[in-house]
């Protein structure tokens, strides 16, 4: 361990499960973090770099996880050095949450339901600090101020399902903070907030940090924050250490080729102006050819509006709507992808599932080659399904477990009477193969694949009924950026060849730029701007969608830093 | 949240007035209660008065006016048996059944939650399994067989407990421990299960992130939302409990109201049954709306999805 080192891992090695089924997770790693500074642990899925941040933490065995060779050292306050691998669980309470504390990935759930979020800030201090219930109170005030949640007198007494999913994230840090830690872990820590909301976390971890002279020790697989954040980088690929290197020297030379293949997997804002229509990753913008988009209307939704009632009082009266849908009106062309952008609650989601009749749109017309599907009755309609189709976000839960890979993709053509037996066994062997799986494939139930391959199992089911339209809602947001990568070339080139049209639908503006002919933003259920992807990316007009591309971290060391200015001054809290 | 409890309350009183219709006609549906209290061969004339003294020759929805404008009064009616008011007979016997219920419910929740708590801290190992094999006797046992045994060893042999009677405390101990095993093994599995389902959500990798010591994770973090889901399942518990009583009170010879009700139906004592049934749908009904009560005092949560 160098000297000055707060904290030095040292060929950590850890590993799941007992005996035969053993697991390693992390093999060989070693890295020193100093006072002060930001290391970032980038991977994809699998990588072994939230297991490490654990490990230093002493949390591994809670979950199952076993340290077996390597050390965690870590110089506490005090100046003595301690080897957090071996410590016993009492001095590891000590440590934890006082002088190493943690912010987690999902706001959602990393704070306790049935209590308010005061008393959980409360308690750290309590704890560690043998503070009464009424100073550590007014501590737990102030740290709330700190973090600028507005109204913290109000905010104390809340619970977490009151706060919004940023304004958690505020009071995880400000329990994080508490203790004024030598080192704060955060472990993804912005990646399930809306990309302007994590701007301003990401702000404000880097303006405390740096009041504290806390380190940080950043566990993220987002190159844009990395770009935003660090200064020193350790790129993880399963379990092991690929890279370390300074966060400008990474992005400017990377040493490994799998380091050169994620940040390639990257989506880049602004790295497509000049091409006309949606690019493949990896293909070269002079040779390709994109898809024109054709002038002749496949959709056209005119005025759709979709409301949901709010019912309140003793006799459930109804007290208003929520505007989910309110007015909004769009085409997409044949063979051409107009993509849907939005935070979450803006109601692109709900916009494409009313296309559908999934949510009952309560006026508006939905044209699909002229007729109003709106409109259509029960049998009409399931017709009508079969140009239709949808490909939704999380591919584990839109396969049923307990089916195979053949009958997932043939229902639809069963429920149709499109095909039958032998046939049926052809098409689907067809359709795999499209979306670059294989026959053999057919007999395998949805555990036996990965989230990539799931997703082309969803895909494959989408195209089997031969659709003018699909909607892709959130369809790569759930995957790894490299099989993110790989499934929006898919899509590209499944386009290019049936001449398929997308409603893609997607809060992330780097892959919007990528896979679109034209964009349409969303905010509070209305689109504020349509236009071409240039016009969007290029010359936004409109001042949210001029902030939601400010907020996009961008995956480049030398700009990363300068950005988060404008986003505030274009966002007033 | 108070919309949701009025809402709820206002639920309970509506389904009491339908108990209230539902046993009237049901007790004037099976047979007039006259043939029942004469001896067989008696002559019509006698027959007739005995109909015309109990009120049963007016019209039904008078004598349902007579019925409803009692319950008001406080008049319950004279017992066909007893010749005394069902209101005094049911003074006497509540209070035995009250405390059967409250020792029963206290036993199955003091001893429920701590051993439901040790099974989930306990899972794969062999003091998990012993809990979850004791609980699962204690579910599948039928009541009397177990207050036989229970009679058997601590009465006939032992001559611990007394075997019958309501006259003190101790007479309770083994009616009480009979009505409250189900109900315990119950409990222990819901705690077990709610418990083992908490000890996997992400706040409490928060708590111990905080530094916080295990008792305070599991005892504070934890156990206080696995609270919530066992709360909801005692509502359900004292309706079980109603039914075992009938059984548990006859073996033990209980004077409670489980064996008043028993008797009052083989002998078509239909006032004395008729306020019995009410009774009942009121213990049930006001038990799960205390359970609904709880459950928003537990689970903030509930608050905001009702306003």
């Amino acid at each position: 361990m160098s000297a000055n080192a707060l904290l030095a891992i040292e060929n950590l090695s850890v590993s799941f499960g007992h005996g035969e089924k053993a697991r390693r997770v992390v093999e060989g790693l070693s890295f020193d973090v100093f006072p002060g500074e930001c290391v970032a642990v980038v991977g994809e899925s699998g990588s072994g770099k939230s297991v490490t941040a654990f490990s230093v933490l002493g949390l591994t065995g809670f979950n199952g996880g076993t340290i077996d060779t390597g050390a965690i050292r870590f110089k506490r306050r005090d100046g003595s050095v301690v080897n957090l691998a071996k410590a016993e669980e009492r001095m590891m309470r000590t440590i934890r949450g006082d002088e190493i504390a943690m912010v987690f990935q999902e706001p959602m759930t990393a704070l306790n339901p049935v209590f308010t979020v005061g008393e959980q800030i409360a308690e750290v201090l309590r704890q560690h600090r043998d503070m009464d219930r009424q100073t550590a109170n007014a501590k737990a005030l102030d740290l709330i101020t700190r973090v600028h949640i507005s109204d913290p007198a109000r905010r104390f007494t809340q619970y977490p399902h009151e706060l919004s999913g940023g304004m958690r994230q505020r009071v995880v840090i400000a329990m994080a903070l508490a203790c004024s830690p030598r080192l704060l872990i955060a472990d993804e820590p912005t990646t399930a907030l809306d990309v302007t909301i994590q701007a301003q976390v990401l702000d404000l971890m880097r303006d405390l940090a740096r009041e504290e002279g806390m380190a940080l020790l950043f566990i993220t697989h987002d190159m844009g924050v990395v770009a935003e954040m660090a200064d020193r980088v350790v790129v993880m690929h399963k379990g092991r250490k690929v890279e370390e290197q300074g966060v400008e020297k990474l992005f400017a030379q990377p040493r490994e080729n799998y380091t050169r293949a994620l940040l390639s997997a990257v989506p880049k804002l602004g790295s497509m102006a000049g091409t006309a229509g949606p690019l493949a990753f990896g293909a070269d913008p002079r040779t390709a050819k994109p898809a024109p988009a054709a002038h002749e209307p496949l959709l056209e939704v005119k005025n759709l509006s979709t409301w949901f009632p709010i019912h309140k009082g003793l006799l459930k009266r109804h007290a208003g709507d929520v505007k989910a849908v309110d007015d909004v009106s769009f085409t997409i062309g044949r063979g051409e992808t107009l993509s849907l952008v939005g935070e979450s609650g803006s109601g692109k989601s709900t916009t494409g599932r009313s296309i559908l009749r999934l949510a009952k749109p309560h006026a508006g017309e939905v044209l699909l080659e002229g007729q109003d599907v709106l409109k259509l009755d029960r049998d009409a309609m399931r017709a009508k399904r079969r140009d239709m189709q949808i490909v939704f976000q999380d591919p584990y839960a839109a396969l049923d477990p307990r089916i195979d890979a053949f009958d997932q993709i043939v229902e639809p053509l069963v429920i149709h009477g499109v095909e039958k037996g032998s046939a049926l066994r052809d098409r689907a062997v067809e359709l795999v193969r499209r979306v670059g799986l294989e026959a053999e494939h057919l007999d395998r139930y949805p555990h036996e694949f990965s989230g990539g391959q799931r997703q082309r199992l969803c895909i494959a089911r989408a195209l089997s009924l031969s659709p003018k339209l699909i909607i892709a809602d959130e369809a790569v947001s759930a995957l790894d950026v490299s099989i993110q990568a790989q499934v929006v070339n898919l899509l590209i080139e499944l386009q290019q060849e049936l001449g398929l049209s997308y409603l893609f639908i997607s809060h992330d503006m780097g892959v919007v730029e990528r896979t679109s002919h034209r964009v349409a933003v969303m905010r509070h259920g209305k689109i504020v701007e349509t236009g071409t992807r240039a016009q969007i990316f290029e010359a936004p007009k409109h001042d949210y969608t001029k902030a939601l591309i400010a907020a996009v971290p961008v995956a480049d060391a030398t700009r990363g830093r300068s950005r988060s200015a404008g986003v505030r001054k274009l966002l007033p809290a | 949240m108070l919309d949701q409890l009025a809402r709820r309350t206002l639920g309970a009183i509506a389904t009491l007035g339908v108990v209230i219709v539902a046993v009237f006609f049901a007790t004037r549906l099976s047979g007039n209660a006259a043939d029942y209290l004469l001896p067989p061969g008696v002559d019509a004339n006698t027959r007739a008065l005995m109909i015309t003294q109990m009120g049963l020759d007016q019209p039904l929805l008078l004598q349902f006016a007579h019925y409803v404008q009692g319950l008001f009064s406080g008049d319950m009616g004279i017992s066909l048996f007893e010749r005394r008011p069902v209101l005094d007979i049911y003074a006497e016997r509540l209070p035995n059944t009250l405390m059967l219920f409250v020792y029963a419910l206290g036993l199955a929740v003091a001893l429920g939650l701590p051993l439901g708590l040790v099974a989930a801290l306990n899972r794969g190992n062999a003091v998990g399994a012993a809990i979850m094999s004791v609980a699962f006797v204690g579910y599948a046992t039928p009541n009397f067989v177990l207050a036989i045994i229970m009679i058997l060893v601590f009465s006939f042999n032992l001559h611990w407990l007394p075997s019958s009677g309501s006259m003190t405390p101790i007479h309770f101990l083994m009616p009480a421990i009979v009505l409250a095993a189900p109900m315990l093994a119950e409990i222990i599995r819901f705690t077990r299960n709610a418990m083992l389902d908490v000890l996997g959500q992400d706040y409490l990798r928060t708590a111990r992130a905080k530094g916080l010591p295990e008792h305070l994770v599991v005892g504070k973090h934890a156990l206080r939302n696995a609270a919530i889901p066992v709360v909801t399942i005692l509502g359900l518990q004292v309706a079980g409990m109603v039914a075992r009583v009938v059984i548990v009170e006859s073996v033990f010879a209980t004077k409670g109201i489980g064996d008043l009700v028993v008797f009052a139906a083989i002998g078509r004592d239909y006032p004395v049954l008729q306020f019995g049934v009410i009774l009942i749908a009121l213990i049930v009904v006001t038990s799960s709306l205390v359970v609904d009560y709880a459950y928003a005092a537990l689970d903030p949560r509930v608050k905001v999805a009702a306003s």
